[in-house]
């Protein structure tokens, strides 16, 4: 079944000689529960296309279907709601706040949303990412694998349709993004999650269902991972 | 929303920084906002106060006759709060050398309660029965053996002379005598500070009376109140009609009002005020609010600054809750808290610290010996809800707006956009900078380059300063505008005006012998007496100059309902002044014209020097108008001139005199006449046969004289003074002269001048802080946003002595920008004013605030390098790495 779509997906920043084409008419579709590897060298337009899919950022041009909605028409407030429950957004430097204990920064789209935290995920979640003794501080005091897992616990929390992960091994050592990698495959296997994930490093990148390859704001490679 | 409520208490705690400065200049604005309306309502309050203490606080007047059978009439018209009724003089004989009796009224008790009658009371109370009385306080003067408590009976009656009864306000006659018709005993409860002139052999004294004891066909006063003040304009004229009354020559009721008191409550009579004055009656007012709207406006952009550093500073963290959820609406809501819960402490501080400061100003100005001010008549310090409301909900409208418009902007940036922003802000291309490279090289070129990508940033501060440099600065401005003002009306007048007036009114004709004693004192340069004879001529249209035709005729002055000349079948009414010059000044009048002046003391062939100018305020702005000529008048023609000035007085005379010269020169060159006005000269001894021709009322009018004396040195006006007072009690009794002095008119200028330069200095002290409160809180701010911009530059080799230098030439281009743009401003600002006011450039130049200026640009350098210095020592203390890394501000 689709769970994601978009067709002649454009970004351009800039106006007149100085406009950069970011993403250049993309059109791909993802089935739910693939894991998907995006790849490419840098400025290929591999975040701008996370970015857009992940509601953060508006299109130029093109349609971007999530679950048959399509989000490039919807209103801020409820774009806001589906960042808060369709999407989880995993992003290379946590981005966590920085003011807010652990507890509560995994918690936040729940909160965001006005409803009550579900218990029994909250805890299954921090189990499986080894934060139990780690709530109640705050992201300053925690290490850089420690962050990333904090900021996977929140993506993860409202258990949305779809996790996008934008190069969330790159400010990790080996072992941490080993971790990270099995814990995203964890959720994909676990909760049947649909994941994009983008990665500069092809080891990562084979451990995914497909690989897109992206050069110069288009999709110029698509390939099922037959492993 | 608990989570952004807890996010934004945590974020405030975390950035204590930012969190102060804008507390701080939430302290400030709400200080100032509370010192602003508490002073208003203070001066506003006591200026009600002062009117009512003076004048009391009645409404309006049935100034013409009315009755005793009118007042259920005016009682019972719906909107009538209360009459407030003084009953006809009544006359009581006394055995007193001096004055043969004791006239007094009787006022009911809403008369008693509303009028200013009371405060003229020097011991004792307000009579409360018929049978109380207050009494003026040269019957005591007079009669020492009498005292508060003592209780007298008075033969009650009619002054009458041939059978007619007089009324007691006029002057002795001759054959008068005393008709009793009874007698009446009273208890004296009180001492009226109240004088009469000896014209009239009364003492003043003033009784009760029950609004039931007057009778249907006596005459009596009658003030009103209204139960909404309002309704006085509209009113009053109403009842005027409905009792009978018809209305005059102008269309008009015989009517008072209390104007100051109503404007003072903004009731204003609606379509009878010209622009000009309604400008003049608004002008404070108007300046305050304009100065209150101005204010506002520059604290919501000095809070709006602090709102906009304290949101780009979390940009990156309302991205990141944007990307995981919080709506639009959210976010804004997170800036706007932080607005409210930041405003929880300054608020009350600043209200308290406002009616500290109010309390103290207000102190101050009552220590200035105010002369003006009744003894005892302190300015009262009020600070109630008119004081704290406003501040309270400006500096919440500040707050909100403040925090709205950094907040709505956010909201509107996609998440990316604003997590992008946190790392690098809003920076853009800017173009190089050879000028600056080229003296101070890199680093010039860094400096400036800093300032001008982030000017998107910075233009809120830079307005923000520049505003508050302005209004300081135009502030110091107009008052060194008003000082060169009033400094040019000294020396204008210095040559004209009179060290002394001597006001002389004993009923009786001027004996030109005393004048001219008067006249002889020591140290007496020079003075001139004159008296005035109030006559109406009526003329027609080809009797006006050129000049007056070309400036519209009377035809214009007529239509503009202005002033006193009417329009009927076909001719015009003027006023003509006889002005009776003493006779030794009236022959150097005409020495200095060429004339002989012994024609003009000739009262068998009256005539007159005619001065035959008029200022022409129909085409004139109130502060200056032309002279023109008035009349077609050729020497030697003879004017009708009538003593009925009003349709009202009752009987007429006429009289004729001829204008034996036509000339442009006055001999009282301060003395100012009504516009279009015929003005005569004659001697002050012709005076008195030109005033047999009048009618009695009009002849009284004449027996005054004013006399203007010029001292040879200002240190012997005291003296002069002295002399002529001992001088006169030889001659005249208490209340038949008055003397003023220029000293004492200069000492209220000088107190008046002091509260002026309090209130300044006051305002100016605040706005000055606020001014340097907000250097400190840009700069700081805007360093501690570019933490990581100037780390990255250490890591890549910047000295901390290169750094310094950096900062400090940013320092002085963002402090000298506001001054610099500010100068071509304030030039206008004084230009404008000074083409406004008339005022030479020359005068205002030895007024103007160049010191000042200087001073606070000066002191503002000092702060905005200071600040710079302070933060970039801290900048360099700190770990780059730490630095680079943190996200808390």
């Amino acid at each position: 079944m689709e769970i994601l779509s978009c067709k002649n997906l454009t970004k351009i920043y800039g106006a007149g000689p100085n406009a950069v084409t970011a993403l250049d008419h993309v059109t791909l579709s993802v089935e739910s529960g693939e894991f998907v590897a995006i790849v490419g060298a840098s400025g290929s337009g591999k975040s701008t296309l996370l970015h857009l899919l992940g509601g953060v950022d508006r299109p130029t041009e093109g349609e971007i279907r999530i679950e048959d909605t399509d989000i490039s028409t919807l209103n801020e407030e409820a774009l806001a709601a589906f960042r808060r429950r369709k999407v989880g957004l995993i992003y290379q430097f946590y981005n966590l706040i920085p003011t807010l204990t652990i507890r509560k920064n995994i918690l936040l789209p729940v909160l965001l949303d006005g409803r009550r935290p579900d218990r029994e995920r909250f805890d299954q979640i921090v189990t499986t990412l080894g934060l139990t003794d780690r709530l109640e501080h705050l992201p300053g005091e925690l290490s850089g694998g420690q962050q990333q897992r904090a900021a996977i616990a929140r993506s993860l929390i409202c258990r949305p349709a779809i996790l996008l992960a934008d190069e969330p091994t790159g400010n990790l050592d080996r072992k941490n993004s080993r971790e990270t990698m099995d814990l995203l495959k964890l959720s994909h296997r676990r909760f049947g999650q649909t994941v994009l994930l983008i990665t500069h490093d092809e080891k990562l990148a084979l451990e995914a269902d497909r690989i897109l390859t992206m050069e110069d704001g288009r999709v110029i490679k698509d390939q099922v991972n037959p492993s | 929303m608990k989570i952004l409520r807890e996010y934004t208490l945590d974020f405030i705690r975390q950035n204590k920084r930012t969190s102060c400065a804008i507390m701080i200049a939430l302290y400030l604005t709400s200080t100032f906002l509370a010192s602003l309306c508490g002073f208003l309502e203070t001066m506003w309050k006591d200026t009600i106060t002062l009117t009512v203490y003076k004048s009391g606080d009645w409404h309006g007047e049935l100034f013409g006759e009315t009755f005793g059978r009118d007042l259920p009439l005016i009682r019972d018209y719906s909107t009538v709060e209360s009459l407030l009724i003084k009953g006809e003089f009544i006359t009581a004989k006394i055995e007193d050398p001096r004055r043969e009796y004791l006239s007094f009224r009787c006022a009911n008790a809403p008369y008693w309660e509303h009028m200013s009658d009371k405060n003229e009371l020097t011991e004792g109370r307000i009579p409360r029965a018929s049978d109380e009385i207050v009494i003026s306080k040269q019957y005591f003067e007079n009669n020492p053996q009498l005292k508060v408590g003592d209780r007298i009976t008075l033969p009650i009656g009619d002054r009458v002379k041939d059978g007619t009864v007089l009324e007691a306000t006029e002057p002795l006659r001759s054959g008068e005598s005393f008709s009793q018709k009874g007698e009446r005993t009273f208890t004296i409860v009180g001492i009226l500070d109240v004088t009469t002139a000896s014209t009239v052999p009364m003492y003043y004294a003033m009784g009760y009376m029950e609004e039931e004891e007057i009778k249907p066909e006596e005459s009596v006063t009658v003030y009103l109140r209204f139960h909404s003040i309002h309704d006085t304009y509209r009113d009053l004229p109403k009842i005027a009609e409905l009792i009978g009354w018809e209305t005059d020559e102008y269309g008009n009721y015989n009517l008072k009002y209390n104007a100051d008191y109503l404007s003072q409550h903004f009731v204003f009579p609606k379509g009878q005020l010209s622009f000009d004055s309604t400008m003049q009656m608004l002008a404070y007012p108007l300046m305050y609010l304009f100065l209150a709207a101005l204010v506002v406006g520059l604290f919501i952009l000095i809070i709006h600054n602090a709102f906009s550093l304290s949101a780009n500073s979390r940009i990156t963290q309302l991205g990141v809750l944007a990307s995981i959820g919080a709506s639009p609406r959210q976010i804004r809501r997170s800036v706007i808290w932080e607005g409210l819960l930041l405003m929880l402490l300054p608020l009350p501080a600043g209200l308290a610290t406002g009616w500290f400061l109010d309390s103290r100003l207000i102190r101050y100005i009552n220590s200035i010996n105010n002369s003006a001010r009744q003894e005892g008549m302190k300015v009262i310090f009020s600070y109630g809800l008119l004081s704290i409301l406003p501040a309270v909900l400006l500096t919440f409208l500040t707050v909100w707006f403040s925090a709205g418009i950094p907040a709505k902007r956010i909201a509107r940036l996609t998440p990316i956009e604003a997590i992008r922003q946190g790392g690098m802000g809003n920076i853009k291309k800017t173009r190089s900078r050879h000028l600056l490279s080229r003296f101070f090289g890199i680093e010039g070129e860094m400096a400036s380059s800093a300032l001008s990508a982030r000017k998107r940033s910075y233009r809120t501060a830079t307005i923000s300063l520049t505003l508050s440099f302005l209004l300081l600065a135009c502030f110091w401005h107009l008052n060194a505008l008003r000082s060169a003002q009033t400094d040019a009306a000294v020396q204008k007048d210095e040559a004209s005006k009179a060290h002394i007036e001597y006001y002389l009114d004993n009923g009786q004709a001027p004996e030109q012998e005393i004048l001219y004693d008067l006249k002889k004192l020591p140290h007496v340069k020079d003075a001139v007496f004159y008296s005035s004879l109030k006559s109406a001529l009526w003329m027609t249209a080809d009797m006006e100059s050129e000049e007056l035709k070309r400036a519209g005729g009377m035809e214009a002055v007529t239509d503009a309902g202005k002033y006193y000349p009417i329009k009927r079948d076909g001719q015009y009414r003027i006023q003509s002044y006889i002005m009776g010059l003493d006779d030794a000044s009236f022959r150097a009048y005409c020495s200095l014209l060429g004339i002989d002046p012994a024609p003009y003391f000739d009262t068998a062939d009256p005539r007159a020097i005619v001065y035959n100018r008029t200022a022409d305020k129909i085409n004139g702005k109130p502060s200056h108008t032309e002279d023109i000529d008035f009349l077609k008048l050729q020497e030697g023609d003879t004017l009708t001139l009538s003593d009925k000035i009003l349709d009202e007085e009752e009987g007429e005379s006429t009289f004729r005199i001829k204008a034996g010269h036509i000339t442009d020169k006055t001999p009282l060159p301060g003395v100012e006449f009504p516009g279009y006005t015929l003005i005569q000269f004659v001697p002050m001894s012709s005076m008195d046969a030109l005033a047999e021709n009048c009618r009695e009322k009009r002849r009284l009018g004449s027996y005054h004289a004013i006399g203007l004396f010029y001292a040879d040195s200002r240190k012997h006006i005291e003296g002069i003074r002295k002399n002529m007072e001992a001088f006169s009690d030889k001659y005249y009794g208490s209340g038949d002269y008055y003397i003023s002095d220029i000293l004492e008119e200069e000492k209220l200028d000088r107190d008046a001048n002091k509260m002026y330069s309090a209130v300044i200095f006051f305002i100016s002290g605040l706005m000055a802080v606020i001014g340097l409160s907000n250097v400190w809180a840009t700069v700081s701010g805007t360093l501690k946003s570019r933490r990581r911009e100037l780390s990255t530059l250490r890591s890549v080799g910047l000295s901390p002595r290169a750094l310094s230098r950096i900062l400090s030439l940013e320092a002085l281009l963002f402090g000298l920008t506001p001054i610099l743009v500010s100068l071509p401003v304030q030039v206008l600002f004084v230009a404008f004013f000074l083409n406004v006011s008339g005022l030479p450039v020359s005068i205002y130049l030895a007024h103007a605030p160049f010191l000042k200026i200087l001073a606070y640009t000066v002191l503002l350098l000092v702060v905005m390098l200071g600040t710079y210095a302070l933060g970039s020592r801290k900048l360099l203390k700190e770990n780059i790495i730490d630095a680079l890394k943190d996200e808390t501000f």
